[in-house]
């Protein structure tokens, strides 16, 4: 069964995987023209870093969009129907919801991998200086971990109530962390109110650590 | 054959079935040996109860019609020509007696409907 | 045999709104049972329920053997069921749907699957949200038949179809029936193809049962009497219909003696025609009550006993049914 319905999830997901399947592969590889504007043995490796957590800071924002798009296709597919063909199955309701998550997870274990193709690429292209690597892996799984986060939440939120208030509530959730949160923490910044008022709201070694933590896929 | 068959009727849809089988057998319309549809086929072919159609072959088959043959399917029996006539003369009664329900209904008498029978079968014969 | 469905005090509310009171519903195991009712009468509110995905207010409902809500998915895998509107995934093929459809039931017959898609003429690779109302009424019930159903559940099956997809729908329903020996649900507001293929009539309105039993007895039972010098007084108590006045209470009338309610059928319309001649529609009608009519009626005469076709049956007893709650119901607005 569950081969069955992520294999009908493909066929109405598969442009959107696509899209974000070639940004995440793409975004790794853009820090190698980006180092290069600035010429090699001009930029300075606080230049490499900087440029590094710009990749991460897009990546994050691309991975987590991903997770919520996949949550909302999944959603409004069987919502177009009024959820009737999902109940008239002969499948538990949690066991439906499971599979369904299961199948989200999946793709956007594609989608890591394509981070991690992209960043192996643009490593073994990049000229970096003595005291800094990049990491390929650590990215992606980055990715990974913060991409299974942000749609096991909003899987919760969507499928588990139903109610438009809490498609409200998600949205605003989402776009608070992709263009607050993260960029606050990712991105070489001075102390500004942006990164405290992040701080104050999320631990930084707790659950949501992984998603605020420094993205940058180069480093020391 | 079963166009005219039509659940609004007060006969039964079974007998309904039977007795145009029964008079298709009279007439000559179906011969002895002759298979009749499966009840599967015919219920679905007439959009009606499949056990309304085991009914009418299990009445036929009652009177000596048909007969049903295990795993072959049912067939057309040898009736009697004197049965045959009995079958006929019985359908033609009915008929009649439609007619007459129908003049009753519309306050045409008996009468005015036997000299209009009179002069359409002059009207056939020319 | 145990029954197919077993619907006992079903009770739904949506906000304020009772959709179904104490529904009574029976639907013997093998037959064909013909669910009718105008529309809004809480039909599609059933079949939701039965299938598990109204939870009920109050009472309890047995498919299959399998208590629903909490027992219902072991049911599922032996129903066919084909609602009102289409409910697959539009971005799907037709054959995609087949194939993710077959992945939940155990029972699907693939190759049936194919013959009914060639005998249905559906393109494989025709995508379900381009599919015509015809063809998207085939596919469902493709669906519903290839998984060898023990019970197929319809709501509306024919509603919106042309008279040829119409028949080829009734076709395929008819011949599944005469091969698998299924039990078959199914709602419909098309009275007459009902009366071709039910074996079993359930009249619901305004979410109660009105009338629920064999076809042949409901079609035999309900006659159109043709009844002259009918004497009796415009009693109340099972009789309603025009003419006989708001003002019948519950009981019997003043002087009335109680005489139409002591008769073995029912009266469910009483009309007046021409003269002293008076039209009654009757329920529970036997043919021995010809000969006895004039003894249970003195002074009246039975001229005509006809027959109601089951459209006519079915409005008369509807009629029947919410002219009563009129009467016996104070306070609350009819039906």
């Amino acid at each position: 069964m569950f081969v069955a319905m992520l294999r009908a999830q493909w066929v109405w997901t598969r442009a959107i995987m696509l899209f974000f399947l070639a940004a995440g592969f793409a975004l790794p590889v853009l820090s190698v023209p980006m180092s290069a504007r600035f010429g090699i043995g001009w930029i300075s490796a606080n230049g490499y870093v900087e440029v590094g957590g710009m990749i991460g800071l897009l990546v994050a924002i691309t991975v987590c969009l991903a997770a919520v798009a996949l949550v909302v296709q999944n959603w409004s597919v069987d919502d177009r129907g009024r959820h009737v063909y999902a109940l008239s199955l002969p499948i538990a309701r949690r066991r439906y919801l499971l599979y369904r998550l299961g199948g989200g997870f999946l793709l956007l274990g594609m989608l890591a991998v394509a981070v991690w193709l992209g960043g192996a690429v643009a490593a073994g292209l990049l000229e970096l200086p003595e005291s800094l690597h990049a990491y390929p892996a650590s990215l992606a799984l980055r990715a990974l971990m913060a991409a299974w986060l942000v749609h096991a939440i909003g899987f919760l939120v969507r499928f588990g109530a139903g109610q438009r208030a809490r498609g409200v509530v998600f949205g605003a959730l989402i776009l608070l962390f992709l263009f607050v949160l993260l960029p606050a923490e990712t991105l070489p910044a001075p102390l500004t109110w942006l990164s405290l008022a992040s701080r104050a709201l999320v631990l930084p070694g707790g659950p949501f650590g992984i998603l605020v933590s420094p993205w940058s896929f180069i480093d020391v | 054959m079963f166009d005219r068959i039509d659940p609004r009727s007060p006969t039964p849809l079974y007998a309904q079935i039977a007795g145009r089988l029964r008079v298709a057998v009279a007439a000559g319309e179906l011969r002895a040996g002759d298979a009749l549809p499966s009840v599967r086929a015919l219920a679905s072919q007439l959009r009606i109860n499949p056990a309304t159609v085991a009914q009418a072959y299990r009445e036929l088959e009652q009177d000596g019609t048909v007969e049903m043959r295990q795993g072959a399917g049912t067939f057309v029996s040898c009736v009697p020509t004197e049965r045959k006539r009995r079958d006929r003369a019985a359908e033609a009664r009915r008929l009649v007696q439609e007619m007459l329900a129908a003049g009753t209904r519309l306050g045409i008498a008996a009468d005015e409907l036997s000299r209009a029978l009179h002069d359409a079968m002059q009207e056939t014969r020319k | 045999m145990t029954d197919a469905i077993r619907i006992r005090s079903l009770t739904y509310r949506t906000g304020r709104e009772f959709a179904l009171r104490g529904l009574d519903l029976t639907v013997p195991s093998g037959s064909v049972y013909g669910f009718l009712g105008p529309n809004g009468s809480g039909k599609t509110t059933t079949i939701k329920s039965l299938m598990g995905m109204l939870p009920p207010d109050d009472g309890t409902i047995d498919l299959l053997g399998h208590r629903v809500p909490d027992d219902v998915v072991p049911a599922l895998a032996r129903v066919g069921y084909v609602p009102e509107r289409l409910h697959l995934y539009p971005a799907l093929s037709v054959d995609e749907t087949m194939r993710y459809h077959a992945a939940f039931y155990p029972r699907w017959d693939a190759r049936e699957g194919d013959r009914l898609k060639r005998a249905f003429a559906l393109r494989g690779d025709a995508l379900v949200g381009r599919l015509s109302k015809g063809e998207a009424g085939k596919l469902m019930l493709l669906l519903a038949l290839a998984v060898r159903p023990e019970l197929l559940v319809l709501d509306e099956p024919t509603d919106g179809l042309d008279p040829v997809v119409r028949r080829d729908v009734l076709s395929a329903i008819v011949d599944y029936v005469a091969a698998s020996k299924a039990t078959v649900f199914i709602s419909s507001h098309l009275v007459h193809e009902q009366e071709r293929i039910c074996d079993w009539v359930g009249l619901l309105d305004d979410g109660r049962m009105v009338a629920e039993l064999p076809m042949s007895e409901f079609r035999a039972g309900v006659k159109r009497l043709r009844v002259r010098g009918a004497s009796a007084p415009a009693g109340a108590g099972e009789s309603a219909g025009a003419g006989l006045g708001a003002g019948a209470g519950a009981g019997a009338g003043a002087g009335a003696g109680a005489t139409i309610a002591t008769l073995p059928f029912r009266v469910l319309a009483r009309r007046t025609l021409i003269g002293s001649d008076e039209e009654w529609v009757v329920r529970d009608w036997r043919p021995d009550m010809r000969g006895a009519f004039a003894a249970l009626l003195p002074g009246s005469t039975l001229r005509e006993v006809e027959d109601l076709d089951l459209e006519d049956s079915f409005v008369e007893l509807l009629s029947a049914a919410r002219a009563r709650g009129q009467i016996t119901t104070d306070g609350r607005e009819a039906a």
